[in-house]
């Protein structure tokens, strides 16, 4: 099984090789390069060795075996130097590659989350294979025109004039100017094509467009009242991933925490806190911002009453003490104290912090379904209660010129003695290039 | 529902099978009704694994206001 850090490094080697094609080919010679090297030295060697052991008589008087390892020091020395180009080289694409690790790192927790959707419903597995299809997909949808990374951003931050002396005029004419190369290497690296703010933007863009992408992937084959759970679990671990959230209180919001042990309700408030809701709320005082929580319901008994009777409490004021507590620290107030809010209120939270796309879906679109099927991914309905996707699946394969009627698609409806029909249908289809709906 | 899984089961090499020579045009569309509980395995790991997954349901908006305008008859 492959850790999230062992993916991270499988989607940044396909995220650069996209993004940066040139960096990766230059990878791949080095590698050859360096296997070529070795070879050389190895030849080079096994050639000496086989000399000195069929030399005859005094080594010193054979010249030719002296010719032959003069020239073998000089071989190698020359590896030497080359090898250490490649390292430098080595290491420069290495750190350019290192900037689109952000993006590889959110496919990976991305994927992961998807690998523990089978634990809510069998039907939710998600091959690497074809996660990486959307993840290149993900990279198509930003990356329609070739892309003019020379922009605005190469002004302010130009190299810095150094030794040119070109550097004396104005940065403006100098859009075009290349940094000093004095090695070989560092010539076949290039230009980086990217100032470090327009690459910083095209990371977060790729990151977006993965994130969404995927998503809107998975959620076309959510059940409807798993589809909250699913963008509630996603806007939670990428908050946590970037330490705007502590996982302990995560944790506390998903489980509910509550403390059975919890003395008996305070009087002031029986008249209209539950006991369960008491023993909710005695268990969020081990959130530091909730610390002082039993003491202000107590304090504030009447306000806390108030909030606590809204219909909307999610939208209402809170009690002075907690009027500014954070969004998320809102969803564990209700979490304890009005779970009936607790949906409405992720809803507006992941509005908030992962945008509309995560909340409202779009009509499932045929044609775009198809777009992304192949012969080796296959489209997968499931079934409700009135609801047949076969007349629409006929009309996308209608476009496809795949009919019925000219017996390029074939129905077979799964039953009993249907078997051989529908192995026979598939082999045959598969190999005509037709559609098979079972 | 018996017969189907069974059906089904066979399938699954199948597919596979089929789909490393198959001509580019093919596609295979699978439906099935969702099993009775989340945890029960009635498609086949391979074929859920590489599909594209479509639960075209009902909104559950609408079943919710349904449910909703129900609930006030109480």
């Amino acid at each position: 099984m492959v850790t999230e850090d062992g993916l991270a490094d499988q989607l940044l080697t396909l995220v650069v090789g996209r993004e940066r094609p040139d960096l990766a080919r230059i990878k791949l010679k080095l590698i050859k390069q360096q296997n070529e090297f070795k070879i050389k030295l190895n030849e080079l060697e096994t050639d000496l060795l086989f000399k000195l052991s069929n030399a005859k008589g005094d080594i010193l008087d054979d010249i030719d075996l002296i010719l032959n390892l003069e020239n073998s020091k000089k071989i190698s020395v020359e590896v030497a130097e080359k090898v250490k180009i490649a390292q430098t080289t080595e290491i420069k694409i290495n750190v350019s590659s290192e900037a689109y690790r952000g993006a590889a790192q959110r496919g990976a927790l991305v994927y992961f989350l998807l690998n523990d959707l089978s634990r809510i419903h069998t039907f939710y597995k998600f091959s690497l294979e074809s996660f990486i299809v959307v993840v290149n997909r993900s990279i198509d949808l930003i990356t329609q025109k070739p892309s003019e990374p020379k922009e605005e951003g190469l002004v302010e931050e130009g190299q810095p004039p150094e030794e040119t002396g070109e550097g004396e005029q104005p940065q403006e004419e100098q859009q075009q100017e290349k940094p000093p190369v004095d090695e070989e290497a560092e010539e076949q690296l290039g230009e980086d094509p990217f100032t470090p703010r327009t690459l910083a933007k095209r990371v977060d863009q790729i990151i977006d467009s993965l994130t969404l992408t995927s998503f809107k992937y998975c959620r076309r084959g959510l059940f409807e009242k798993h589809k909250i759970i699913v963008s509630t679990m996603l806007a939670l671990r990428i908050l946590i991933r970037q330490g705007k959230l502590d996982e302990a209180e995560v944790n506390h919001l998903i489980l509910g925490k509550t403390d059975a042990k919890a003395p008996p309700t305070p009087d002031v408030l029986k008249n209209f806190l539950s006991e369960v809701v008491w023993q909710n709320v005695k268990a969020l005082e081990h959130i530091p911002v909730f610390a002082s929580i039993t003491s202000s319901l107590e304090i504030d008994s009447l306000q806390w009453k108030k909030w606590y009777n809204e219909e909307k409490a999610e939208a209402a004021d809170l009690p002075k003490a907690f009027k500014d507590i954070s969004r998320f620290h809102r969803l564990l107030l209700l979490r304890a104290m009005r779970a009936d809010r607790l949906s409405s209120a992720l809803y507006q939270f992941i509005q908030e912090t992962m945008g509309t796309d995560y909340v409202e879906q779009q009509i499932l679109n045929m044609n775009e379904l198809y777009g992304e099927s192949g012969p080796a991914t296959p489209i997968f309905f499931v079934l409700f209660p009135g609801v047949d996707p076969t007349p629409e699946v006929e009309v996308i394969a209608n476009n496809v010129g795949k009919s019925l009627a000219n017996g390029k698609l074939t129905i077979i409806s799964m039953g009993q003695g249907q078997e051989i029909k529908a192995k026979n249908a598939l082999f045959n289809s598969a190999k005509e290039g037709n559609w098979i709906m079972l | 529902m018996q017969t189907w899984l069974i059906g089904m089961n066979g399938l699954e090499g199948m597919l596979e099978q089929v789909q490393d020579t198959a001509h580019p045009e093919f596609r295979c569309l699978i439906s099935s009704e969702p099993p009775g509980l989340p945890d029960m395995n009635i498609i086949p790991e391979s074929i859920l694994q590489a599909a594209l997954k479509v639960a075209n349901e009902a909104p559950q908006a609408l079943k919710a206001n349904i449910r909703r305008a129900y609930g006030k008859f109480d």
